[in-house]
């Protein structure tokens, strides 16, 4: 049973939960607006010889955070641009919704408990490139324009 | 006794390798300009170069991924007189992973350290993957156990990837702590199923199990699904696995099993019997691990004489930027008499809260603060440790 007073409050106390639902409504879709922005100009880049067909977001998700092989049973080989790399950074924020530090440090974990080896670590562009033409399995992120035509794009 | 492998032995003997490894190879600020200006020329087409190692020292390096872990920690406990902090040395762990073949692959950790005034060297993981097919790995060597999630996903040395500063009480792999058999000498088969919906992961061992107080031959199965896939979420999982204890250990055992009898015809052979559900979340920021575990010792694997343990346990951690608060509950009451777990000295209930704050420095480093409530005991306790892998 309410009393005269929680009457009064009630309502108050309604309107201050919808204004925070709003606001907070606003916020986050701010937050999820900017590095969507940000995202325009990268992909994740697999050799055409690895995966003939195409495999959506879910799917690259698992590739990168826990499954080690591609779905034909061959390894899967990250190839890795240096940390900061915007690249990188794209690819952790906009692909897995976690820092890059955060992505790197559950790789880690994974080779450490044996059920996965560590990436290939490039130095540029280039190189990363190159690895992903030439190693059968290979999966890393690259800038989306001027791809060699040995290479796709997968998760769009 | 072990015979270090050549991945291993290559590495420990290649200080520069440890050396190499310590750092990522970062880029200079004006080639990091390079890069990002290599994005937006529309053309990156400049030769491409091959995969080829830069030189010997890199050649090892694409072969074998090392690392060193390490923790440093004060505690401070009502347990000791006038809450007196005591400074605790961790045991050093030299990880070793080697791509041999194309579908094998070698694992190697050796940890080593001070235990009760004494260098202890202790091999926890020395095993061969050999991926048979796409769905079938087959493992050879000693290994953590398939029960539950916990014991593979955050082995021994790693305090740097745990949530609290040290395993739950049940699952402790500290020298003369070990309650379940957390490692395995024998074979391991993994079969995977992935594609739309569900994935799921089945491990079959046969192995000896070397746990402090009950080595034996034993053979488990374990079950988990993964939401969205291998690598998704959420995972869920049941392990069962049956074990016989060594008659050493049950004449060792200066305890009575709950039958009442020190009749050394009926000790001499003894069985364990356990079953695990666990679940698990990690998906960022939220990480989480509750398990549930049932441990019965009997001389018979029917239902008659036996004692039994029951226990669980629950995690979970937020992480904010670098902050990652997080908590542990967990839980276990064992049969008064049971001759493993008295031989171990473990408690008849632990009983314990815990909550404390993870700061990662950066992958390679994490520092927690914990403050630790045994309720069992009524004792507090205070940890800060700092963890690293390098």
């Amino acid at each position: 049973m309410t009393t005269p007073s929680t009457r009064a409050w009630l309502p108050r106390a309604l309107r201050a939960a919808l204004r925070l639902v709003v606001v907070g409504a606003l916020v986050c879709g701010l937050q999820s607006d900017a590095p969507r922005a940000a995202s325009t100009g990268f992909s994740m880049v697999v050799n055409r010889a690895t995966l003939d067909g195409q495999m959506d977001k879910k799917q690259l998700r698992g590739l990168l955070l826990g499954a080690s092989n591609w779905p034909d049973g061959s390894p899967v080989v990250l190839v890795l641009l240096p940390k900061g790399h915007p690249a990188m950074t794209w690819m952790a924020e906009e692909v897995l919704g976690m820092p890059e530090a955060a992505f790197r440090k559950q790789l880690l974990q994974r080779v450490f408990r044996g059920s996965s080896t560590r990436p290939t670590e490039v130095g540029s562009v280039a190189e990363s490139v190159g690895v992903l033409q030439s190693t059968q399995g290979a999966l890393g992120p690259l800038p989306s324009e001027g791809l060699p035509p040995a290479l796709a794009p997968i998760g769009q | 006794m072990f015979t270090l492998p050549i991945p291993l032995a290559a590495a420990l003997l290649t200080p520069l390798a440890w050396a190499q490894d310590v750092g990522e190879p970062q880029p200079e600020p004006a080639e990091i300009d390079e890069l990002a200006g290599a994005e937006a020329d529309p053309e990156p087409a400049e030769p491409a170069p091959t995969a080829k190692p830069r030189g010997d020292l890199q050649a090892l390096r694409a072969k074998i991924d090392a690392s060193v872990y390490a923790d440093v920690g004060i505690v401070s406990s009502t347990a000791v007189d006038n809450f007196q902090p005591s400074f605790n040395v961790g045991m050093v762990d030299l990880f070793a992973r080697s791509q041999i073949a194309d579908s094998v692959q070698a694992l190697t950790e050796v940890m080593a350290g001070e235990v009760d005034g004494m260098l202890m060297v202790h091999v926890p993981r020395i095993f061969i993957d050999y991926r048979a097919t796409g769905w079938l790995n087959l493992r050879a060597g000693r290994y953590h156990s398939p029960l539950g999630g916990y014991t593979t996903s955050y082995p021994h040395g790693g305090g740097v990837y745990r949530l609290a500063v040290d395993r739950p009480r049940l699952l402790s792999m500290d020298h003369g702590e070990e309650m379940i058999p957390n490692h395995l000498e024998g074979l391991m088969a993994t079969a995977t199923r992935s594609g739309a919906g569900p994935a799921i992961r089945l491990d079959a061992t046969v192995a000896r199990d070397h746990h402090d107080a009950s080595p034996g031959w034993g053979s488990g199965l374990r079950l988990t699904v993964f939401q969205g896939g291998m690598g998704g979420a959420v995972e869920a999982g049941v392990s069962a696995y049956v074990n016989r204890i060594s008659a050493a250990v049950m004449d060792h055992g200066s305890m009575e099993m709950s039958h009442g009898t020190d009749d050394d015809d009926e000790l001499d052979l003894s069985w364990e019997q356990i079953a695990v559900l666990h679940v698990a979340v990690h998906r960022y920021p939220i990480e989480g691990a509750a398990e549930a575990w049932y441990i019965r010792h009997s001389d018979a694997l029917d239902l008659g004489d036996h004692t039994a343990l029951v226990g669980a346990f629950a995690q979970a951690g937020y992480t904010w930027n670098r902050y990652t608060p997080y908590g542990r509950y967990e839980y276990f009451q064992r049969d008064a008499g049971d001759p493993v777990f008295g031989a171990l000295g473990a408690p008849l209930v632990q009983n314990k809260l815990s909550a404390g704050l993870r700061t990662s420095v950066n992958e390679k480093v994490s520092i927690k603060g914990e403050y630790g409530f045994d309720l069992a005991a009524v004792e507090h306790a205070v940890t800060l440790q700092a963890d690293f892998g390098f």
